[in-house]
């Protein structure tokens, strides 16, 4: 029987319930598993690995969980920490956009070559902007939940969306939709 | 520029909609083998264990007395058994709580 978040994050809270974890990594793990392809140039080992640590991080912070915010956007503000932490880590000149396998065999999608497209415009921009422009407009996330997992004033994240948009128009210019 | 903005827009919607389904291919369970041991016994076993220690308490404690004592106890306590039963019980049901805290530290 399905479980809202709610539920499954009381259960992990009071009883340290794994099984009510493994629920909630099955129900966002496509979703963030994605997201962190789209932000990594879709480097899967990467995006995995990062992905990995962010669950890991919820299940050992999940007692700092505010109730009254939605989980998603507290598993967003981890990751982004993941994210931050590992491009802080490496040194300018290892940092390239990663060649995309576009054989994989798992992106079925009739659009694979759009998302494709989109995950290499987004390596043009700085980690910040690129989960800025990532949550705006894939995740729809609003200008302040953006601020909030990023923990950064709403004004750069207007900033980064105007100029983002602004770029990412001239680099997607092959898409005419 | 607006009709620029307008495409952007329709680029991301159609993003969102054929967003693709990333299969779980084993990353649940790897997720789920690096989480530390649960720190706590699931909720139906510490009840059943608190009750088994009450209940074993409560025995070890009525076995203390000699045989027929119990029932002179109750007469001398009188109108105040059912209060010091409580009270037992509840001593017998602390000392098993602070067992448990005890096992699982």
């Amino acid at each position: 029987m399905p479980h809202n978040d709610a539920d499954l994050i009381r259960r992990i809270r009071q009883d340290d319930d794994q099984q009510a974890f493994a629920a909630l990594v099955a129900r966002y793990q496509s979703r963030l598993r994605y997201s962190l392809r789209q932000l990594t140039g879709h480097d899967e080992a990467l995006a995995d690995d990062l992905a990995q640590e962010t669950f890991l991080k919820a299940y050992r912070n999940m007692r700092s969980f505010r109730a009254d915010a939605r989980f998603f956007t507290w598993l967003y503000r981890i990751a982004w920490r993941c994210v931050a932490d590992y491009y802080r880590r490496q040194r300018p000149d290892q940092l390239t956009i990663t060649q995309i396998d576009e054989n994989l065999p798992e992106n079925e999608s009739p659009d694979r070559d759009l998302h494709f497209d989109f995950a290499r415009a987004l390596m043009h921009f700085e980690p910040q902007q690129r989960m800025v422009l990532h949550l705006h407009l894939q995740r729809e996330f609003t200008q302040a939940e953006i601020a909030e997992v990023l923990d950064c004033p709403l004004g750069t994240v207007k900033s980064h969306i105007r100029r983002g948009r602004d770029k990412l128009r001239v680099l997607l210019a092959d898409w005419q939709l | 520029m607006n009709a620029d903005n307008d495409r952007l827009n329709r680029i991301a919607a159609r993003l969102r909609q054929s967003e693709p389904e990333v299969p779980d291919r084993g990353f649940s369970n790897a997720v789920m083998a690096q989480l530390p041991t649960a720190r706590q016994l699931p909720v139906w076993i510490r009840n059943t264990l608190l009750l088994a220690a009450t209940m074993l308490g409560a025995v070890a404690a009525a076995a203390q007395l000699p045989p027929g004592t119990f029932f002179e106890v109750l007469e001398l306590i009188g109108d105040n058994a059912q209060l010091a039963l409580a009270a037992a019980a509840g001593w017998v049901y602390a000392a098993s709580l602070a067992s448990l805290w005890f096992v699982r530290r």
